[in-house]
């Protein structure tokens, strides 16, 4: 009897907190599809060996501009989501895509998010000059033209993947740099960043303790849209034929690739096409979700 | 005798006004004054006449442009950063808006062991006991310590603030403005919290207020300032049964009558407080003062000392 109402008990508490959890996902929707969309794309990139269904870079001709699998009344087609000009699978190139999508996105927010922080933390804490001269610096820096900067330095030094990378990383720490100036502008005026002082903190713990997380919040909001920001115009210099080599599968490689083919094949350009809608709109809204999420005052 | 623990000398605070490479606002203009230990020198005046700027150069958050602050005989205005730092230990604010003197991402066990942290006192263990201790005489539970700020209200947020400032056992406490964000039924517990740490660790205020009954109730001594200047120094009993300055009269006029039969006269200031940065000529408060005389728009008057215990800075007594 007792074990059978303990057994309820038990069903009931697992019961609640399924319950509890589906509420979560309820009230966090659109944070939840965003995360969802991102570690789908993460797990595509880091496993894409595992689930891409053929090698994305062999071409056979007798695949070539195949339909997807599922339009094929024929029967011919064996791609899921179709072939493209030289008959590799669109799915695979997909799934491999993500990898170079990420690690562009990723490793150049690194870079801009760690530059643009240190000048940012130097120049609205310490002011004077130094904040003169390193807001001078980003507004050079903003004046030039992110595709023609893009431009001259691959014809220098030539295109590759680490040079999209560090260009982005050089071109958009004026956007952190400067977001995190202004939070410390208004943080430097909230009496706790006095009172640090007062009770005897170095610059160095104030900054470390009282400042920075109060502004990690910021900081990492912007970082989420900036990977997608990023995702968006390495397709766009890939697009241009100044991003990574064509034999690479990149998503804007594959939009490139695709445009002459557009209305005989509109797979080609569509699929690519959606995996950078579906992935930029994940960050996107877990970025907005983590700014909701991250203000302290709004914790239950 | 009781020896002065706080010797402040012609301490004057200019701010840079940006454009123009010439002009200063005097926030703080050649100030004198001396805290006995154990003493509550209340510092009123209306907003913006240098009251905050005052205290926060005394405890070195601003650095003074000129003048002497004397700690126990050692003067700290224009230490190093690193002997600042040191010197923090003895002198601790309190500060006016408890909802912004309070870092929202850190627990309250956090906040008030900090000071502790920063001057290396005591081992963990030690700390924890301190701060416990200090949390009991602000009225906080050891469990409430577990919390963030948001989840305080006003009232409690002053006190983890109070707790902050006496977890180090500083001897003088500078309290700017601690209790007008405070609803009034909180003013009283908090001032009675501070009246009770006064007795129980031996300190010394110096209660910043614009707040004449507060500042009645709580101090020894009041100064009254008027755009960055002393104008009067006395007693607490003296300063309002016999004032002397036109400008405390007309401020202890304004106090609402503690009898309704009793008659007062309301003495009414004309027009404004003056721009700080371009004050009168001679008296400062030649503009407003009804009793001012020719000379007082030339020549600047200076504290002279009145009686016993009152000092009083304007040209009607020299």
């Amino acid at each position: 009897m007792t074990q059978a109402i303990e057994t309820e008990i038990v069903a009931a508490k697992k019961t609640s907190k399924m319950m509890q959890i589906l509420k979560y996902i309820k009230a966090n929707l659109t944070g939840m599809i965003g995360l969802v969309l991102v570690v789908a794309a993460i797990f595509c990139a880091i496993f894409a060996p595992y689930i891409a269904p053929y090698d994305p870079g062999a071409a056979s001709l007798g695949q070539r501009l195949d339909m997807p699998k599922w339009l094929d009344e024929t029967g011919e087609s064996q791609y899921l989501l179709g072939g493209d000009q030289v008959g590799r699978d669109l799915l695979s190139r997909i799934i491999y895509g993500a990898r170079i999508s990420l690690l562009v996105g990723i490793c150049g927010v690194a870079i801009s998010l760690v530059l643009g922080t240190v000048l940012g933390l130097v120049s609205g804490y310490f002011g004077k000059w130094l904040d003169d001269l390193i807001m001078r610096l980003a507004e050079v820096q903003l004046g030039l033209p992110f595709i023609l900067l893009a431009i001259v330095i691959m014809s220098v030094f030539g295109t590759g993947i680490e040079k999209i990378i560090i260009i982005l990383g050089l071109t958009y720490w004026v956007s952190f740099a400067r977001l995190i100036r202004g939070e410390i502008l208004a943080l430097k005026e909230q009496e706790y960043i006095q009172a640090a002082k007062a009770i005897g903190g170095t610059h160095f713990k104030i900054i470390v303790k009282h400042i920075l997380p109060n502004v990690a919040s910021s900081i990492l909001v912007l970082a989420t849209m900036c990977i997608a920001e990023f995702i968006l115009l390495e397709a766009s210099l890939t697009f241009l034929g100044l991003g990574v080599e064509p034999t690479v599968p990149s998503w804007g490689g594959m939009l490139a690739d695709s445009r002459n083919y557009m209305t005989s094949a509109w797979w080609i350009s569509v699929f690519p096409g959606i995996a950078i809608m579906l992935t930029v709109l994940g960050f996107n809204l877990l970025g907005d979700w983590l700014r909701d999420r991250l203000d302290p005052n709004m914790k239950v | 005798m009781v020896s002065p623990l706080l010797e402040v000398k012609h301490l004057k605070k200019y701010f840079n006004l940006k454009g123009s490479r010439a002009d200063y606002l005097k926030a703080v203009d050649d100030i004198s004054f001396t805290v006995n230990e154990g003493e509550v020198l209340g510092i009123v005046g209306e907003s913006g006449c240098g009251k905050s700027t005052m205290g926060k150069t005394l405890i070195q958050l601003l650095t003074p442009t000129e003048g002497e602050i004397l700690l126990n005989g050692e003067n700290i205005a224009n230490l190093s950063p690193k002997k600042v730092r040191e010197k923090r230990r003895d002198m601790q604010i309190i500060f006016q808006d408890p909802f912004s003197s309070l870092n929202p991402r850190m627990k309250v066990y956090k906040i008030i062991e900090e000071p502790l942290v920063n001057f290396k006192i005591g081992t963990k263990e030690e700390r924890k006991q301190r701060v416990y201790e200090v949390a009991k005489q602000v009225g906080l539970t050891q469990k409430q310590l577990d919390r963030f700020p948001h989840e305080f209200s006003g009232g409690q947020r002053q006190r983890i603030g109070i707790a902050r400032a006496l977890v180090s056992n500083p001897k003088l406490i500078i309290a700017d403005e601690p209790v007008s964000a405070l609803d009034v039924s909180i003013q009283s517990q908090v001032l009675n919290i501070m009246k009770d740490l006064k007795k129980e660790m031996n300190l010394t205020y110096i209660f910043i207020s614009h707040d004449l009954s507060v500042v009645h109730h709580f101090c020894d001594r009041i100064g009254v300032m008027y755009l960055g200047k002393l104008v009067e120094v006395a007693d607490k009993h003296e300063l309002f049964s016999n004032p002397k300055h036109p400008y405390t009269k007309a401020l202890l006029s304004a106090l609402p009558k503690s009898h309704p039969s009793r008659k007062k006269e309301r003495i009414v200031l004309r027009g404004d407080v003056p721009n700080p940065a371009n004050p009168p000529s001679g008296c400062t408060f030649h503009t407003r003062c009804p009793n001012c005389m020719d000379i007082c728009t030339v020549t600047p008057p200076t504290l002279k000392r009145m009686g016993e215990k009152h000092d009083v800075s304007c040209l009607l007594y020299e």
